[in-house]
């Protein structure tokens, strides 16, 4: 398989990568999406909580740290999945797969400081499940992933990481709408607890 | 003294939200935006001494301090809070595979408005909201802040902005709530657009006009209920609970 991963900055992101060409994929990093033809799996890695993220309402908020946040954790990883549309329609699979966190979700956040990440992928959920629902009618199909990130060893997070993007999800070729995982916009974490929104 | 801020009070739901809270017997400070618009100053005539426009710009820190002085010449605390200014976006261009590349300019100034707009609100008018006696902090949201209900497939700046939304009030929440601060999230429904004559625009698939959304909003906006310390839920027109 063909794996474009976006970036290699963060442990998580190296792991994944080995975890990937140990299991004998073809992965790419990085490079300039416009040289390949043709990407079988993508993963945006941008997932971090930006230095200074750190500020209560106390404190005061930080506009522009929220707005670098926005930048990197939500805006590159769908700008970098448009720029790589065309490989992905070339291939059968067309899987995407994104990173984020059950601190970004309304119902389980328990948080008092961290807005630029919370609400940057908080936002990222929404524009994944219009995108989602954009794309799934032609045949893509997609994984939103929490790794748990300082909770989890990298290695463990990217095994299984690597096991979530890369398997099937329940599929009944009789009953398509109601038996078909693939059809659910779905966030998990590592130990594959499905997560509220 | 019951004291009430309102945004994005130029037309539609903010300017119907004034006017409710003036009818409640509220000082309201009314934030105005749009150069276009001089209906608040039409309200203004029929409510001269508790009525005060002020001007507020929520994308811009330096107006909203600026706002937050002229309310503390006026009065040395706030009950109520309620963020109604919002930015919808023009052209079609926050879809993958659209017509058009996305904007990210516009999908930053979106969460800019929408999102960190009411957050620097709160954040700058807490001295004064903590000198008041209600604590209660109204923001309005949408139904396509639900990720959990989303089926649409178009644009995306706006909805994302409103899930942003949504996460930064629960933080507020998490840190304010041991104060007495409660909050509401309010879904007004889908309302035609108020022009600079007063006259609304023609929408067929309007569900509810910004005046009987308002006078939805109050109930939910003024009730008291043991659970608000912990809870925070998205509420439409309707009185229905949205899921997150």
């Amino acid at each position: 398989m063909k794996i474009y991963l976006t970036s290699l900055e963060s442990a998580f992101a190296k792991a994944l990568k080995n975890e990937f060409v140990s299991r004998g994929h073809e992965v790419f990093a990085g490079e300039d999406l416009q040289k390949l033809s043709v990407i079988d799996l993508f993963v945006a890695t941008e997932n971090k909580r930006l230095d200074g993220d750190d500020f209560t309402v106390n404190d005061g908020i930080k506009p522009e740290i929220v707005l670098e946040s926005l930048r990197y954790n939500m805006i590159a990883p769908i700008k970098a999945l448009e720029a790589a549309t065309n490989a992905l329609d070339a291939s059968e699979i067309k899987r995407v797969c994104f990173l984020s966190s059950h601190k970004a979700c309304v119902t389980g956040c328990e948080e008092t400081s961290g807005y630029g990440y919370n609400m940057a992928k908080a936002a990222l959920h929404q524009a994944l499940h219009l995108t989602f629902n954009r794309l799934r009618p032609e045949g893509y199909t997609m994984r939103l992933y929490d790794p748990l990130e300082g909770e989890l060893p990298a290695e463990v997070s990217a095994f299984t990481a690597a096991e979530f993007f890369l398997r099937s999800r329940s599929y009944d070729p009789d009953n398509k709408e109601n038996r078909s995982d693939e059809h659910n916009f779905a966030l998990y974490d590592a130990k594959n607890r499905h997560i509220s929104w | 003294m019951k004291t009430a801020l309102i945004t994005g009070a130029d037309r539609g739901l903010g300017l119907a939200l004034v006017r409710e809270y003036l009818n409640l017997g509220y000082t309201v400070f009314a934030g105005r935006f749009l150069a276009d618009f001089h209906l608040l100053d039409d309200l203004k005539k029929e409510w001269p001494d508790t009525l005060h426009p002020v001007q507020l710009d929520v994308e811009s820190r330096a107006s909203i301090l600026a706002a937050a002085q002229e309310v503390a010449a006026i009065t040395d605390h706030l009950d109520v809070f309620v963020s109604d200014a919002a930015y919808m976006g023009g052209p079609e261009n926050s879809r993958v595979k659209g017509e058009m590349p996305i904007d990210e300019s516009l999908l930053e100034k979106a969460v800019a408005v929408n999102a960190l707009g009411a957050l620097q609100c709160v954040e700058i008018l807490l001295p004064l909201l903590r000198k008041g006696e209600e604590k209660r902090l109204c923001i309005v949201s949408s139904e396509v802040s639900s990720v959990t209900l989303m089926q649409r497939d178009g644009d995306f700046r706006y909805c994302m902005s409103k899930t942003a939304l949504n996460v930064a009030v629960r933080m507020l929440q998490n840190t304010l709530a041991s104060e007495g601060f409660t909050f509401r999230l309010y879904q007004p429904g889908w309302m035609r657009r108020q022009q600079p004559d007063g006259s609304f625009t023609q929408w067929n698939d309007c569900q509810i006009n910004a005046a009987d959304s308002a006078k939805a909003a109050i109930p939910i906006f003024t009730s008291r209920r043991p659970d608000d310390a912990y809870k925070l839920e998205l509420v439409d027109y309707l009185g229905s609970v949205w899921p997150f």
